[in-house]
């Protein structure tokens, strides 16, 4: 059941305009304390959800309760919730001090006990020292920090994270992605993040919701989605992963074998009281496939052709055709120097039956 | 569970009425008093009559635009335009190359010319017409100088007449033209000429196929900066042209402070009105864009 | 070196066009400091100009005036303007587009619909012309402007901010002032520069719209230029200038000033601490005395009045004397009938007293009220277009003269209206602007009565006018001399005194009666009805005709004085002046002018045909 929960959206639904509708129907629990992602791609919801929770847009129907109380109808300066935008929204006639201090002012807090609060925060994410800058001239990493710091120092209920991190490099996204994981444990206050980068997702969520189309899809751990994808569209937008479909046409004691579409390849995948005739689709991700030149018994292997090889730095991708056209791929490590020799000599791909994420049809 | 219509009227924040009214109700009020309405009761008085004595008699009368179909008042009317066009005309073929220099020339000068042009814009209208006429009065500077230098040997007659009426324009207007050439001229991307380059383009083709239609908008907006106004710069034809030249602002004011025909002004100020509304709706035509600015 | 050249005459074709837009005020400038009156030749450096432009009280009313309508103008388009392009900015409904249209639409119409209509408006409402009527008119075509700026910085303004600023607890109202309009502060500085520019520059609708008390410095130098003599006008002109300079200056710093609730505060309170210490210097020169308690409303013909006899009764009575001037009595009526409660005074001539007591637009005189009444001569009393002066008081009477300059037309060329159409005479006159007296003049060349309305003689008139035109440089009811004194008209057909003047700059200036006799005319005060000092317009009425103000009145304009009382008082030199008080013989000849009432249509047609 529901332990902790925190946040509650109650059928939610949300309308433009007589337009169709964003978001349909939803039902979403957040527990307290725990950093939660909204993912999905661009156009999905996750955004208009993130901004209804915050009180900048009104739900066509349903209801958001948070810590109990039901606050659909409250406009957004009198909700316990801060949110981080995007694009930081610094006030650029403000300096660092009267921007992590705005909300305090506004809640009338006497100006000692402002000070204080705003120096621990400016600690805590480290830009002691930056009060009387003015912020055209910090750098987007530090303005990152400065809009956390505005908004956390206000002691919300729940924090709203609205794709903070899309504007920086790689290299500082990786690194606030670990400073904001950090920061929330410290904090303990609920997070709720909104990304389209199901990396993101998967390194910093105790919790993630992968949204499409205004519904959510599944819920649950990053371990949990990646490993036991409950949609094709899960599977296929966590991780990388190569998607087969067939049906099953033989059934063992413990296995079923597919015959996959249109060609007599088959695979063997774990025997859950399936029946002849069932159709599946399964999804095999690249780096639990190995590429072999005689198969052996007992594994799953696919008859294919070498298409190419794309290096990425950290491992290599090698794409191969199977006899029905469709393309895999595979995650070779480094050190596994295969050579292809021979675009016309057959090749096979194989791995471990249980390894294959059924989805079924 | 439940699902209540958002509709508390506590929270009706973002979409009441009543916060737009607050902002714009103020402005568009005023406008409305004292501008539509003055408009519209010119347009009323334009189909009345005059009184013996320049009183308004409220009788619905076609007359006063009947009396403007005398050649006479076309005359006036099309001076007025042509010296509106050929003032319009001058100040884009002057101004042209003036604010292309000035918006191709290096960063650092920019700033100062456009310093430079703006200063004379901000000038008092009065103050700079009047010092055209010190130049070019008959015991003027020109004169002076030319008769010292034996070019002439009888001042020239520069003053009172067409001419100084149109010198006098275009030395009003000219910044006015500037200000939107140079504006829509300094957005031009000039990778795009670059482009055109690479292409094979020469400096002619450059211009024609690509500076100058990019730079429509500034080019109409200038024409109608100008334009318009001429139409109306009363004391500039008063001044330059001392009561000789009579144009389509003289014969307004004439109407309304001297000859006291209210309904005869009011109907030559329709007119007026409605070709510069045919120059509006034919530039958004021109150019796909509704409002100028 | 192509490049070299080509850049050579990119800046050549700079250089021409600079040159052409300031050299101009260049000279203006540099004439501002020049001994000579005449813009022509440079007589001496000096600062003299300066000097009697500060001392000239007129001006420094009118600066004042222009000041206080900027500022109120400014402040109330700026508020209206700024909430309006917010709204605009932020908010979509049913009828924004027209809402943009009217807002908009005060851009691109020519001012002097604007001016007219505003008139129209003003006098059917019965808003009386002044200060209030034009701060009205400036803030209307001003909202436009400001709207303008400010919305052109909004584009930029992200939309994300507001929504922090709510989402850290400011209710809108609190988001508005710390954090919306701090940051489109510039835009809104600058739409009020825009604004203050605009006012304090406008002509054509502030002409429409001024009226007694209330001339802005616009329409000041508007009648300067007009009467342009003396280089006070430069040195105006030169001051107008820099402040603008300095205004520029100003709107460049503050484009890189961080913007700053703190630092607005500053500049703003700096602001207004220069617009209040230059205004209250200027506030303090104007009112040297006590604060008077009344106000009279004078209306004269320009060029009529000296301003020391309005000093006087200034001072003597303790009233302040608004004094607008008129170029033609047709202008005079006209502004009558816009709002007659405007003027206590005003002045009108023979046919127009008539015309005017018909519209009862006059109130009877109380002759009890005018012991000085008496000092004027018989022979200007009870005349026909006031029989027992129910109605005016007689001020000046005056004769249209052939004045020439004889340096340039040997003497002897002219003795009669019909000279003047001699072909030598070329693009060499100038003459009134007034359809009255010309066509008038031309009706008694051909023989006929200056009063004449049958269609044949009009239509004669209309020929003979149509030839004349070519000779025929200029038209001026203001001051008709200057032409004559700066060289433009070689002769003038105007009234005496004004050849009486030129005279004394420039002793070459002789004049003619014409032989087919004398055109005369008698400037009369008026007491309009709806009046509202009569008190005091009776006591200036009869201040006017005091025999020693009277004599100083001749002395500044020679018109011929009805004051008979006075003449022991005036110059002998003007006395003599046949310009001024042409031979008995003369005046005998001479014929004033009568209301032709509607006939005054077919005179309108023909002038403006003729012109």
């Amino acid at each position: 059941m529901t332990k902790n929960v925190f946040v509650q959206l109650l059928n939610v639904c949300k309308s433009f305009d007589q337009d169709e509708a964003i978001i349909k129907n939803l039902d979403l629990d957040i527990r307290k304390g725990e950093f939660l992602t909204l993912l999905g791609p661009s156009g999905c919801g996750k955004t208009t959800t993130l901004r209804m929770i915050a009180g900048f847009e009104l739900p066509t129907s349903g209801e958001i309760v948070i810590d109990g109380e039901n606050i659909t109808q409250k406009p957004p300066y009198l909700r316990c919730v801060n949110t981080v935008f995007q694009n930081y929204a610094l006030f650029p006639h403000m300096n660092i001090y009267d921007n992590i201090a705005f909300g305090l002012k506004m809640k009338k807090m006497p100006k000692n006990e402002i000070k204080d609060k705003v120096n621990e925060m400016l600690k805590t994410v480290q830009l002691e020292g930056y009060e009387n800058r003015m912020p055209s001239q910090l750098s987007g990493g530090q303005m990152q920090r400065v809009a956390i710091a505005r908004a956390v120092v206000n002691s919300p209920k729940v924090l709203l994270l609205d794709e903070p991190l899309g504007a920086l490099d790689l290299k500082l996204r990786k690194q606030m992605q670990l400073e904001l994981k950090h920061l929330q444990k410290i904090l303990g206050i609920t997070f709720v993040f909104v990304t389209h980068d199901q990396e993101e997702a998967l390194t910093m969520s105790d919790r993630i919701v992968v949204m499409n189309k205004g519904v959510i899809e599944q819920t649950g751990t990053p371990e949990e989605l990646y490993e036991h994808p409950k949609t094709k569209f899960v599977a296929d937008f966590l991780g990388e992963t190569n998607i087969l479909e067939g049906v099953a046409f033989k059934l063992k004691e413990d296995e079923v074998l597919l015959n996959l579409y249109e060609e007599e390849d088959i695979i063997r995948i774990p025997n859950l009281n399936y029946k002849i005739g069932d159709k599946f689709i399964v999804s095999v991700r690249p780096e639990r496939i190995r590429i072999k030149e005689d198969p052996k018994e007992g594994d799953v292997w696919l008859e294919c052709k070498f298409k190419e090889r794309i290096y990425v730095g950290s491992n290599i991708k090698v794409v191969m055709i199977l006899k029905n056209g469709k393309e895999i791929t595979v995650n070779e490590p480094i050190g596994q120097n295969f050579i292809f020799s021979d675009e016309i000599k057959n090749y096979f791909v194989t791995w471990n039956p249980n390894h294959t994420i059924v989805i079924k049809s | 569970m439940k699902t209540k219509k958002s509709r508390n009227p506590i929270t009706k924040y973002l979409t009441s009425a009543l916060k737009y009214l607050t902002t714009i109700m103020p402005a568009l009020l005023w406008m409305v008093i004292f501008f539509v309405i003055p408009l519209i009761f010119i347009v009323v008085v334009s189909f009345s009559t005059r009184g013996d004595v320049g009183n308004i008699v409220y009788k619905f009368t076609f007359s006063n635009y009947i009396k403007l179909l005398n050649p006479l008042y076309i005359n006036i009317f099309i001076k007025s335009i042509l010296i509106a066009i050929y003032t319009t005309i001058l100040c884009l073929i002057i101004g042209y190359p003036f604010a292309f220099i000035i918006a191709t020339s290096p960063k650092k000068y920019k700033p100062i010319f456009l310093l430079l042009i703006i200063l004379p814009f901000w000038t008092n209208s009065l103050v700079r017409t009047y010092s055209m006429i010190v130049l070019l009065r008959t015991e003027g500077i020109i004169n002076t100088l030319l008769l010292h230098l034996h070019i002439i040997n009888a001042p020239l007659n520069l003053m009172y007449n067409n001419t100084a009426v149109m010198i006098g324009m275009l030395y009003m207007m000219f910044p006015f033209m500037v200000l939107p050439l140079y504006t829509s001229l300094e957005k031009l991307d000039k990778r795009i000429l670059d482009a055109a380059s690479d292409l094979g383009a020469g400096p002619v083709n450059k211009f024609l196929k690509i500076t100058l239609p990019l730079t429509k908008g500034g080019i109409i907006s200038g024409c109608i900066l100008v334009f318009i106004p001429t139409l109306g710069l009363f004391f500039v034809t008063d001044l330059m042209g001392g009561s000789k030249v009579i144009l389509m602002s003289n014969l307004i004011k004439n109407q309304f402070l001297t000859a006291r025909d209210w309904p005869f002004g009011s109907a030559i100020s329709v007119v007026l009105i409605i070709i510069m509304l045919s120059v509006i709706t034919f530039n958004s035509k021109a150019s796909g864009t509704k409002g100028m600015l | 070196m192509k490049k070299k050249r080509n850049n050579l005459m990119k800046f050549l074709y700079l250089l021409l066009i600079f040159m052409f837009l300031y050299i101009p005020i260049m000279v203006l400038i540099a004439f501002s400091f020049n001994q000579s009156k005449l813009n022509v030749v440079w007589t001496g450096f000096t600062f003299k100009w300066y000097g009697s432009l500060l001392q000239n009280a007129g001006i420094l009313d009118a600066v004042k005036n222009s000041f206080i309508i900027a500022t109120i103008s400014t402040i109330i388009s700026v508020i209206i303007g700024t909430l309006a392009a917010i709204g605009m900015y932020r908010y979509k409904f049913k009828g924004k587009r027209i809402v943009d249209t009217i807002l908009y639409v005060p851009l691109v119409i020519p001012e002097i619909v604007m001016g007219i209509s505003l008139l129209a408006f003003f006098s059917i409402v019965k808003i009386p012309l002044g200060k209030v009527s034009l701060i009205i008119a400036h803030v209307t075509f001003s909202i436009a402007y400001v709207v303008a700026v400010v919305k052109t910085r909004l584009d930029g303004f992200d939309k994300s901010i507001e929504e922090v600023a709510m989402d850290l607890g400011a209710t809108p109202l609190k988001t508005f002032f710390y954090v919306t309009l701090p940051i489109i502060m510039p835009g809104v500085i600058a739409g009020a520069l825009l604004a203050f520019t605009l006012s304090l520059d406008d002509v054509i609708i502030s002409f429409f719209v001024a009226g007694p008390g209330s001339v802005t410095l616009p329409l000041k130098v508007f009648s300067m230029v007009k009467f342009g003599v003396t280089p006070e006008i430069n040195a105006l002109s030169t001051l107008i200038i820099l402040l603008t300079v300095v205004v520029l200056c100003f709107a460049l710093i503050i484009r890189n000033v961080n913007i700053n609730m703190k630092k607005i505060v500053i500049i703003m309170t700096s602001i207004f601490l220069v617009i209040g210490s230059i205004g209250g210097g200027i506030f303090t020169y104007t009112k040297n005395n006590a604060a008077p308690k009344e106000v009279l409303n004078v209306f004269n013909w320009s060029e009529y009045l000296p301003q020391s006899v309005i000093d006087k009764f200034e001072q003597t009575y303790n009233i302040k004397v608004n004094y607008s001037t008129f170029s033609s009595n047709e202008e005079m009526l006209a502004k009558l009938m816009a709002g007659g409660g405007n003027y206590d005074l005003t002045v009108a001539s023979d046919f127009m007293v008539e015309v005017l007591s018909k519209q009862g637009l006059i109130q009877q005189i109380n002759k009890d009220s005018l012991p000085n009444l008496s000092n004027i001569g018989p022979q200007f009393l009870n005349l026909p277009f006031d029989r027992g002066n129910k109605y005016s008081t007689p001020y000046m009477w005056l004769a249209g003269i052939i004045s020439y300059d004889s340096s340039k037309i040997p003497e002897g060329t002219i003795k009669s209206y019909k000279d003047l159409w001699k072909p030598e005479l070329k693009n060499s006159l100038t003459v009134l602007d007034d359809e009255r007296v010309i066509i008038g003049m031309t009706l008694k060349m051909l023989g006929y009565s200056l009063n004449e309305t049958s269609p044949e003689a009009l239509q004669k008139a209309k020929e003979a006018l149509k030839k004349l035109q070519p000779n025929i440089k200029s038209y001026d009811s203001d001051s008709p001399k200057t032409s004559l004194i700066n060289g433009e008209a070689k002769a003038i057909f105007a009234w005496g005194a004004e050849g009486s003047l030129a005279s004394r700059e420039n002793p070459n200036i002789k004049y003619v009666i014409p032989s087919e006799g004398l055109f005369l005319q008698q400037d009369n005060f008026v007491i309009p009805k709806a009046a509202k000092n009569i008190k005091a317009a009776e006591l200036f009425m009869n201040f006017i005709m005091d025999p020693e103000i009277s004599a100083e009145i001749s002395q500044s304009f020679p018109y011929g004085n009805p004051n008979t009382s006075a003449y022991k008082y005036i110059d002998k030199k003007i006395l003599n002046d046949k310009a001024v008080y042409p031979p008995e013989e003369a005046v005998k000849k001479g014929e004033y002018l009568r209301d032709i009432g509607n006939s005054v249509t077919d005179l309108d047609k023909i002038w403006t045909q003729v012109k």
